[in-house]
């Protein structure tokens, strides 16, 4: 089947940020003018054709494209690029871009491996101008946010000082992390194998290559464990909160974070090419469509984990390398760091909450008589405002400011992952999309 | 003590924790309300902390009522100030004040009162000046709405929450149901509805769609042509294979079975169309279009399409035979006619009644009793039992053993033994509709207004103050000092 020429705008799209992401990091290690002029000026390419596919899309298809997953990633892609754009042009701060454009090729990765079939035919309760406005503000909020996760990363990362971390290495709060981020995950996995509990696993078996396996159980333990640890790690990196070594706890959570989002990403492109099937995903109903198991969520994050804690191994060395790098530029304070991620927080949040939440609650009472069902998606997107809240407050706090309002932009983030990918597990009101 | 918990209430550190803690407990509700196996859910713990429903549980309700309080600790608190900031134009005399503040700056001019209306005006601030012999001071002002945005938009989250509780208190669901020609009654209606059509409408044949193949086998279309179009079948997942059919012998309004039930094709459905006429008084009053995102509203009422159900027949039954056991009476059967009069139980001191009989009975979500097709699947009837001439209560009956009704030490057990059918007559689509009434929607609406306002204000506007200070010099030279708070908004603070 041909691909329609939206599809093909795509790819040259995501090429030209290929290229830029590229040209941006040339800057990042060598510091000459020339790269990132060139970084931007493939950046603002990308972005005029990602523009150009989706309103030939929107013409293909005959509805606004936000009708599906693909959809909606690009659209928060292409809100991220405006946004890094904004802060190149406007605000003269090249370097942001180095770290901009890194999370928004890997957005625009995880767009192209999803299906892209243009969906003409939208069901009934998609017929609504509430889907225009509801899910295009929802994900230019998401962009922001995203934006707002990879400043807010640099800060954690910067103000990590690496020739302080031998000194560091039995600081409190260091081994904390670990102990929540490693830890409880395994501890989970140990607990249930002497105790005989076991998740509920209709069949058991992970297909990756040719080795079948019975590792189903094993990564839903490890999904459980890594949640219920990002839920207990802000209290705890709170309450060992040292001037000192503040950021340690904070550093090693992003590394963790973007190990997982990696290992998510390479995960999505072994099912992509076929040769990982997870266990929940074997069913399939009578249009051979697979049957979605909230289980399933638990096993793709602790596969995602697993693979995250072996990319950590690569990672952490980079990461201390650009955090070395990072605390030798003068160009880059952590004071325009915060500022940064407060302006993305501050365009993206109105947007969010007047498009995800709002509108949402209005279309929903359209549509199915009720504002608000506490329906998955729905409690997702209040989470996710709740924590943007908490940011908000925090930033006007005295002592929150800083490394503890940024690792709540991190953690509000991992929700916003979070919501979107909880599509594919949980039931509910918004499973069509 | 009372005024250490307003502080607190009030608190931006409090309600930081508030904040966070509800999205920590909202996740773990959520996971909780999808992963608790319904196996344990009458276990004591879980029946304590209202773990079937954790976000209607007293302890998230609390939580709620909470956040409630603080905001409206925190409006009361700062509101005012808000306001004030808000409107406020305030000079300032003194230079020395001028100089201590961030970004001051002098200079001469040879008409500094012309001077700083000039960079004012630059700013878009609204100038006003005051007089005196030496000296002239000047302030400017815009913007000042993003100060009340935050109010605005914290009392817009106050209202909703409270629209919220209104509608959990007030509000009523139920689901009726009915095929074309219907006319539906509910007993708290001053009118009636009755069902004019109920059609479902397909999107035209496109690629990717299911399709239903000659044979009964389903496949995907991958493209069309003038009159046919080739079609993936998918009969496993290794030996996908695609042939062209012409477009007649493709169907796309085909039932899929799904769950065990047989659905229409959700994904080629356009439309859920239910045709109604609303009768007051026995008179048509108005027809009305009844869709998905088209509710139709009426005397406080709202009609939504809900879902709908395949006909078969509609049954009619006139009487039913209900088994009746004691432990002290013993066993006894009674034939009570449907919507009819009560019956006396040989025992004497009992008797029953016959309500509405369902023939297919089923519970939506929001455990609204229906009948979900006119055929007898499930047939259920509402029995009201009563003693001496005294109501002791209503219950479901069906034609298999279902709980009893406790009467002081009495234990009554009753079942459906035979109904008396007296007219089957085919039906089509049956529309589900579901009957909303609640008061508080405005509440939310005034709601979503404030809260979408303040948000405008609050970071669609910049707070922008300047303050000048002239005097006039003896060699006829003006010395200005000037502040000017947020001069460039929301662009970065300058290196």
């Amino acid at each position: 089947m041909q691909q329609s020429l939206d599809i093909n705008l795509f790819y040259f799209t995501l090429a030209a940020y290929f290229v830029g992401l590229l040209s941006f990091s040339m800057f990042a290690a060598i510091q000459r003018a020339m790269f990132h002029r060139i970084g931007a000026g493939m950046m603002l390419v990308g972005g005029i054709l990602h523009t150009i596919a989706f309103f030939i899309r929107w013409w293909l298809s005959g509805h606004i494209p936000l009708s599906n997953m693909y959809e909606y990633l690009s659209l928060t892609g292409w809100m991220s690029v405006l946004m890094l754009l904004i802060f190149y042009f406007r605000y003269n701060r090249p370097i942001i871009g180095s770290f901009i454009s890194p999370i928004v090729f890997m957005l625009m990765v995880a767009a192209a491996l999803l299906p892209k079939d243009i969906n003409q035919s939208l069901m009934p309760a998609l017929q609504s101008i509430w889907l225009n406005i509801h899910v295009s503000l929802a994900a230019l909020g998401a962009g922001c946010f995203l934006v707002s996760f990879a400043v807010s990363s640099v800060y954690l990362i910067k103000q990590f000082n690496p020739h302080e971390k031998i000194q560091a290495v039995f600081n409190k709060q260091i081994i904390t992390t670990v102990i929540c981020l490693a830890g409880i995950p395994f501890a989970f996995v140990i607990i249930a194998s002497i105790t005989g509990l076991k998740p509920p696993a209709p069949s058991s078996s992970i297909v990756l290559g040719k080795i079948v396996a019975n590792w189903g159980s094993l990564f839903i333990l490890l999904g459980l464990g890594f949640i219920l640890s990002i839920v207990v790690l802000p209290f705890i990196l709170h309450r060992s909160y040292n001037e000192r070594y503040g950021s340690l706890g904070g550093w090693l959570f992003i590394v963790i974070t973007i190990s997982i989002l990696l290992g998510g990403l390479v995960e999505g492109g072994l099912i992509k090419a076929g040769w990982l099937e997870l266990t929940h995903n074997l069913s399939r109903d009578s249009h051979n469509q697979t049957i979605k198991s909230s289980w399933l969520f638990f096993e793709f994050i602790g596969f995602a984990y697993a693979a995250g804690l072996l990319l950590s191994i690569i990672i952490f060395p980079a990461v201390t390398g650009i955090s070395r790098s990072l605390n030798n530029s003068t160009a880059l304070t952590l004071d325009i760091l915060d500022e940064v991620s407060y302006r993305s927080v501050s365009l993206g949040y109105p947007l969010y909450t007047v498009g995800a939440l709002f509108a949402g609650a209005i279309w929903a009472e359209q549509a199915w008589g009720s504002f608000w069902s506490w329906d998955p998606k729905e409690v997702g997107a209040l989470i996710i405002w709740l924590f943007y809240s908490g940011y908000l407050h925090a930033r006007y706090q005295r002592g929150w400011k800083g490394h503890r309002a940024a690792i709540l932009v991190v953690a509000g983030f991992l929700m916003v992952l979070i919501s979107f990918f909880g599509n594919y597990f949980f039931g509910g009101l918004h499973t069509y999309t | 003590m009372t005024g250490r918990i307003w502080k607190l209430l009030g608190s931006m550190r409090f309600a930081i924790y508030l904040l966070v803690i509800t999205a920590l407990l909202s996740l773990v509700s959520m996971l909780v309300q999808e992963f608790l196996p319904q196996g344990i859910a009458r276990s004591n713990l879980i029946n304590i902390f209202g773990l079937n429903d954790p976000f209607r549980s007293w302890w998230f309700r609390s939580l709620l009522a909470v956040l409630s309080v603080s905001l409206s600790v925190c409006i009361i608190q700062r509101g005012p100030q808000m306001i004030k900031q808000a409107f406020e134009r305030r000079f300032i005399t003194d230079p020395a004040l001028l100089k201590s503040m961030t970004g001051y700056i002098r200079f001469e001019s040879a008409d500094g009162v012309e001077e700083v209306r000039r960079r004012f005006k630059r700013l878009r601030l609204s100038v006003r000046t005051d007089s005196s012999e030496k000296l002239t001071a000047l302030t400017g002002m815009s913007g000042g709405l993003s100060r009340i945005g935050p109010l605005l938009n914290h009392l817009g989250m106050l209202l909703l929450i409270l629209g919220g509780l209104a509608l959990s208190i007030t509000g009523s669901s139920d689901t009726v149901s009915g095929a074309a020609g219907d006319t539906l009654r509910m007993p708290e209606w001053d009118f009636a509805l009755r069902i004019d059509d109920f059609r479902i409408i397909y999107h035209p044949l496109s690629p990717n769609q299911w399709v239903e193949i000659p044979g009964g086998r389903r496949g995907k279309v991958l493209q069309i042509e003038a009159d046919s179009a080739e079609v993936e079948i998918s009969s496993h997942k290794e030996h996908k294979h695609s042939h062209w059919f012409p477009l007649g012998d493709l169907k796309n309004d085909f039932m899929a079975v799904q769950s065990g039930r047989s659905t229409p094709y959700q994904g080629n459905v356009s439309s859920y169309l239910t045709s109604a006429t609303m009768i007051v008084d026995d008179s048509m009053f108005f027809e009305h279009r009844i869709e998905v995102n088209h509710p139709l509203r009426f005397h406080g009422f709202r009609f939504y399409q809900s879902s709908f159900e395949t006909g078969g027949v509609i049954t009619e039954v006139d009487t039913v035979t209900l088994k009746v056991q004691s432990e002290t009476h013993g066993e006894t059967t009674v034939k009570l006619v449907v919507d009819g009069n009560e019956v006396i139980l040989p025992w004497g001191d009992f008797s029953l009644s016959a309500g509405k009989l369902f023939p297919d009975f089923r519970l939506d979500r929001n455990m609204q009793p229906h009948s979900a097709s006119g055929q007898l699947v499930n047939p259920a009837v509402k029995v009201k039992v009563r003693r001496d001439c005294e109501e002791i209560g209503e219950r479901w009956v069906f034609t298999y053993p279902f709980g009893g009704m406790r009467e002081d030490e009495l234990l009554i057990n009753m079942q459906i033994v035979d109904l008396n059918v007296v007219k089957t007559t085919p039906a089509g689509y049956i529309t589900v509709l579901n009957v909303r009434k609640d008061s508080g929607q405005w509440l939310i609406w005034m709601g979503f207004i404030f809260a979408t306002i303040g948000l405008l204000f609050a970071y669609g506007m910049t707070h922008r103050r300047a303050w000048a200070v002239v005097e006039r010099q003896p060699d006829s030279r003006d010395v200005v000092h000037l502040v000017i708070k947020n001069p460039r908004g929301m662009s970065l603070r300058p290196m």
